[in-house]
């Protein structure tokens, strides 16, 4: 028996290890009290925090209607994993710890990351941003749309942010996504439009995407959309 | 206590010798200089007489580190002659020597001494080549140089800096950005952008040369703009807010204010520091100059336009409309206007339009307003529709009677007139406008009447005030040249033999470099080909089209025609081939007037006119789909002498038509559809010599629907869009418009531009537009085979509209052609005649009636009107006799 147990233990062990380095979390409740500890669970509208070490463990539950605010510790290797099993905190979290979040998400989509970068700027677009923050997701979220080959999901996307962006202030992956569905509506003129907005701005913008946009103009999907022409 | 109350002596009083001379090397390695010169002072006062101190060897070490001392404490009075009696005594080469050199040489020039520093620098340059140092001294001299402003020295020695590479890659980027800045200075702009292109951020981020760019492309662009917009434009690339360029500047100069680990590392420290303070100081006032976003977006828009890269142009204006930037202020005005010229140069005429429709809608109170009500006028007369135009400019004389282009608009609108046939009109504009404009513009209000006098048929005047023109001091050159060629061209139409020797003599000791020279002898050649003098003309037209210029292109086309005529068939191989070889050579298009000489001398002569490495050279250029290759006439070429040219290819057994067929399949599979076009085209003119003229069109339609119209030569185009509009295609208008916009000299353009005249008229109605194009084959296309259908067109719509006079005046052009065909000297006697009725020239005109029935009794329709005509004037007569 008790090798059969030793087995389960260690299972279970390996299971909780995640859990191990729990997170650390701080915050305020909508009465002004301060609270801080490890965070267990965000689930059936409590907040449960671990308060202590060893004997001293002890456990806090908040509701979460009365939670003000909450912020993250200091030292999150990867702030999405970390807050992904507390989905309903989202809202909660401080303006430093959404903007940790928002950075993040930017990373995973350039990375290529597609449906989790998507995944991330859907929740994230769920929240109130300010105006720029929320076109760059909006932006990050259509990229990854355009990779995923959700081309008609993707414009929906940009609609959403288009009367917020001044051209002359575009991001090049702004003018990249922007060039790219152009040349799939077969509008040659409209994507060369955007191909050059980048040298055009002040200060103008020289990168490896403004290289290889020079060559988007030679995409097949023109010789193709050519070759219909009656 | 005496001792002691002194300035600067230690509280403590004097030390031993041993010890004060140790205090003050220890002051001075610890960076107190002003501690370490008193104790050198002290030091010298109290023991310099002792033997020890006497010793020539410390006393080498003691001239070094006072003189040191009191450089660094900034007494350079005291430090100097301590450390050139230093120099003077320690010859030998010593680790010091450089160091003790450079800080007098500084000293000297924080001095004010140039001369002594310029002397020190010398010697150190001499003295230490091997030194990375002698860059830090050679721009440092370079900077004494530019305060004595000796700009020339300054910048030898910085691009000495650069061209001896001592200094690290960002080093010699800010030593570019230094002669920039020098270039800048001496008014050499286009050096200014070559040394700042070279010092780009191309090995890494952002470096202070790159901020100095950014900071003098304003500046430069404004420089360039007239005169090399091309560089212009490349430094227009660079524009970044003074804001921005503050926030950049301040890590550089940060690191700059680390400490230095050593004496030498110190100096260099010191260097780049004092640049870094000149890019930051320079940054504060681009801020306090207020180069604003707007300013520069307003630079760039001109530097595209002027730097011909019209799309982009057109492209930033769009953009920037849909910007919060040009909410109000000038930079909206300029962005329409921007957007309206680039679409006038790229022939967008309806995109011109809108733009200035839009601006005139939603901003009438927009001072901007006027500028663009000028371009609506302008996008009329490129449109061909001159009297739109005039009618424009008329009304926003009216409304701005007071604006500052005002005489500027009245003579652009008096030039539309002439240019739109109305000759009498546009000289009585600038008659009246010889008294309002300044002097300086009289020269050149001289020649545009001469060109009404001449076009009004008034020649003698004309070419009296042609004569004050050229000898008027305030003309400039070119205008004086653009006069000799127009009075050459009176005496060339009156054929005056010994009037056109005489001004072509004179225009030739005037301007034997002349801008026009070329042109000129293509004048003179054309002349001596009229007065049947072909060797003149050929020795003529063969010394222009030797030269790398526009006017070869027309005398290789009259050498051509020469030797046709000549029917010297070896001649005119020889002459293509050279021409081909020429164009060939300078990577433009072949001629296709080339193409149909070496066919002419094939046909003549039985023998293939092209050589095995030319012909797998033109092969080659179709096969890989080169646009400067006249395909269809090349495959001409070819058919009429395949048995040879298919020996020389290796196809030996294969026909022609077997063989074109393969390679039009070849280029369709690999989507090669400028050589497939080719091949189609020519399929196209075989079909329609048998008579197939519906397959010939099948085959033209493939080629409108497979091609870019944009890549095909003037030939291919002119037949597409001919095919185009005959079939009344929406392509038609856009493609006869690409032609006239890209062939301004193509033989084939008079019939253009009467397709299209006629097209602008029937279908749209756009009678006036018709005139403007009709007008232009009327002034310059007179040997064109149209030419008289358009003069007649011209006429019968004069008629209509009641000018009699324009009619009678193109009427009285055209009767008087040689040669003219019988149904078209029929039209244009019956329009005479209605002419002659208008201007109640009875009898003439009963006279026109009487001689087309006479003359040309097989012209039914034209007889019965002649007729009736008679008949109604008879019949008014006899009823006002009555």
């Amino acid at each position: 028996m008790m090798p059969e147990k030793l087995f389960t233990g260690a299972i279970l062990f390996l299971s909780i290890a995640p859990l191990a380095e729990a997170l650390r979390i701080s915050g305020t409740t909508t009465e002004g009290l301060p609270f801080a500890g490890s965070l267990i669970s965000a689930a059936d509208g409590e907040l449960l925090i671990e308060k202590g070490r060893g004997a001293t463990t002890t456990l806090l539950g908040i509701p979460l209607d009365s939670v003000a605010n909450i912020t993250m510790g200091q030292s999150v290797k990867d702030p999405l994993a970390a807050v992904e099993a507390f989905a309903p905190l989202l809202a909660l979290w401080d303006e430093r710890t959404r903007h940790l979040l928002v950075k993040a998400t930017g990373e995973l989509v350039e990375s290529g990351n597609w449906t989790s970068g998507y995944h991330w700027t859907s929740r994230l677009l769920q929240l109130e941003w300010v105006p720029e923050t929320e076109v760059s997701l909006g932006i990050y979220q259509a990229w990854c749309l355009f990779e995923l080959g959700l081309i008609a999901a993707c414009r929906e996307a940009l609609l959403g942010v288009e009367d917020r962006i001044d051209p002359m202030k575009a991001s090049t992956r702004y003018c990249w996504l922007k060039a790219n569905l152009a040349i799939r509506n077969g509008h040659r003129e409209e994507a060369k439009k955007w191909i050059c907005l980048p040298a055009l701005q002040i200060p103008s913008q020289q990168n490896a995407l403004t290289d290889g946009m020079a060559c988007l103009l030679d995409n097949p999907y023109f010789l193709e959309i050519d070759s219909e022409l009656p | 206590m005496l001792l002691c109350l002194n300035t600067g002596l230690c509280c403590m009083g004097i030390l031993p010798m041993r010890d004060q001379w140790k205090a003050a090397v220890g002051a001075l390695a610890s960076g107190h200089a002003r501690v370490a010169l008193e104790k050198f002072r002290e030091f010298d006062h109290w023991y310099g007489r002792e033997t020890p101190a006497r010793e020539p060897v410390f006393r080498k070490k003691q001239l070094r580190l006072w003189g040191l001392a009191a450089l660094q404490a900034g007494e350079q009075g005291e430090g100097l002659p301590l450390l050139l009696e230093w120099l003077q005594t320690t010859t030998e080469e010593t680790p010091y020597r450089a160091f003790i050199r450079f800080q007098v040489g500084l000293a000297c020039q924080i001095q004010g001494d140039g001369t002594s520093a310029a002397s020190h620098w010398r010697a150190f340059l001499s003295e230490h080549p091997q030194l990375p140092e002698t860059a830090l001294v050679r721009w440092m001299w370079a900077d004494q140089l530019l305060s004595e402003a000796r700009l020339e020295e300054a910048r030898r020695q910085l691009e000495k800096v650069i061209e001896e590479g001592l200094l690290s890659q960002s080093g010699r980027n800010l030593a570019r950005a230094a002669l920039a800045l020098v270039c800048i200075s001496m008014g050499d702009g286009s050096s200014a952008v070559a040394y700042l292109g070279h010092a780009g951020a191309t090995d890494g981020p952002q470096g202070p040369a790159d901020l100095w760019k950014a900071l003098l492309a304003p500046a430069l662009v404004q420089d360039l703009l007239h005169t090399e917009p091309e560089l212009a434009q490349s430094a227009s690339g660079w524009f970044d807010l003074p804001e921005n360029l503050q926030k950049q500047v301040l890590p550089f100069i940060q690191a700059a204010h680390r400490e230095a680990g050593n004496v030498r590392q110190a100096v260099w420290k010191n260097h780049w520091q004092a640049q870094l303070k000149r890019l930051q100081s320079a940054i504060e006032k681009a801020s306090e100059s207020g180069n604003g976003m707007e300013a520069l977006f307003r630079l760039r828009l001109r530097s595209l336009l002027k730097g011909d890269r019209l799309e982009e142009g057109l492209y930033l204006s769009e953009f920037l409309l849909h910007s919060r930037i040009p909410a109000v202020g000038q930079l909206r005005a300029d962005c329409h206007a921007a957007a309206i010229e680039a679409c006038l140069k790229l022939a967008l005429w309806d995109r011109a339009d809108a733009f200035a429709s839009t601006f005139i809608k939603e901003y009438p109170e927009d001072p901007g307003l006027p500028d663009i009500l000028f371009l609506k006028a302008r996008i009329a007369a490129e449109r061909k529709d001159f009297m739109a135009a005039v009618e424009q400019v008329d009304g926003l004389l009216h409304a701005r009677p007071d604006h500052s282009s005002v005489l500027a608009w009245q003579m652009t609108a008096a030039g539309w007139l002439l240019d739109g046939g109305e000759a009498t009109t546009a000289l009585d504009r600038y008659e009246a406008l010889t008294a309002k404009v300044p002097r300086a513009w009289l020269p050149l209000i001289g020649l545009q009447r001469s060109r009404c006098l001449d076009k009004s048929g008034k020649a003698e005047a004309a070419t009296s005030l042609l004569k004050q023109v050229t000898g008027d001091p305030l003309a400039s050159s070119l205008l004086k040249e653009q006069a000799y060629m127009v009075w050459l061209g009176i005496a060339m139409r009156r054929l005056q033999v010994e009037e056109f020797q005489i001004v072509l003599n004179a225009y030739r000791q005037s301007f034997p470099d002349g801008f026009n020279r070329l042109m000129v002898e293509n004048l003179a050649g054309t002349f001596a080909s009229l007065t049947g003098d072909p060797l003149t003309a050929e020795t003529l037209f063969t010394a222009v089209a030797g030269e790398s210029h526009p006017a070869a292109s027309y005398a290789h086309q009259q050498l051509s025609t020469l030797y046709r005529q000549k029917q010297e068939y070896p001649s005119l191989r020889k002459h293509a081939r050279t021409w081909i070889g020429q164009t060939q050579r300078s990577g433009s298009p072949i001629p296709t007037i080339a193409m149909e000489d070496c066919r002419l001398y094939q046909i003549a002569s039985g023998e293939p006119a092209l050589d095995k490495t030319l012909l797998e050279t033109l092969i080659e250029q179709m096969e890989t789909g080169d646009p400067k290759l006249p395909g269809t006439a090349f495959l001409g070429l070819l058919e009429d002498q395949w048995d040879s040219y298919s020996t020389m290819l290796g196809q030996k057994g294969l026909n022609f038509a077997g063989w074109l067929e393969e390679k039009r399949n070849s280029f369709s599979m690999n989507e090669n559809w400028l050589p497939y076009a080719h091949c189609l085209l020519f399929e196209a003119d075989q079909l329609e010599s048998c008579g197939r003229h519906d397959s010939a069109d099948t085959r033209r339609i493939e080629v409108l629907n497979s091609v870019d119209p944009d890549m095909l030569d003037a030939g291919s185009l002119h037949t597409v869009a001919t095919t185009a509009d005959r079939y009344d295609f929406p392509e038609g208008v856009p493609l006869l418009e690409a032609f006239l916009k890209r062939f301004p000299e193509d033989k084939l353009r008079p019939d253009v531009l009467y397709r299209l005249a006629c097209r602008c008229y029937r279908r749209f109605g756009e009678r006036d537009r018709a005139k403007g194009l009709l007008a232009e084959i009327l002034t310059h296309w007179a040997d064109a085979a149209i030419h008289t259908e358009a003069g007649l067109l011209v006429a019968e719509w004069a008629l209509e509209e009641g000018n009699f006079s324009r009619a009678a005046s193109t009427l009285l052009g055209l009767l008087e052609k040689p040669g003219l065909p019988p149904a078209l000297a029929a039209k244009a006697m019956l329009l005479r005649a209605q002419t002659d009725f208008g201007l109640n020239n009875e009898e003439r005109g009963r006279l026109g009636c009487q001689r087309i029935l006479a003359l040309y009794p097989a012209f039914e329709e034209i007889t019965a009107t002649a007729n009736t005509l008679l008949q109604q004037h008879n019949e008014e007569t006899d009823a006002n006799d009555a």
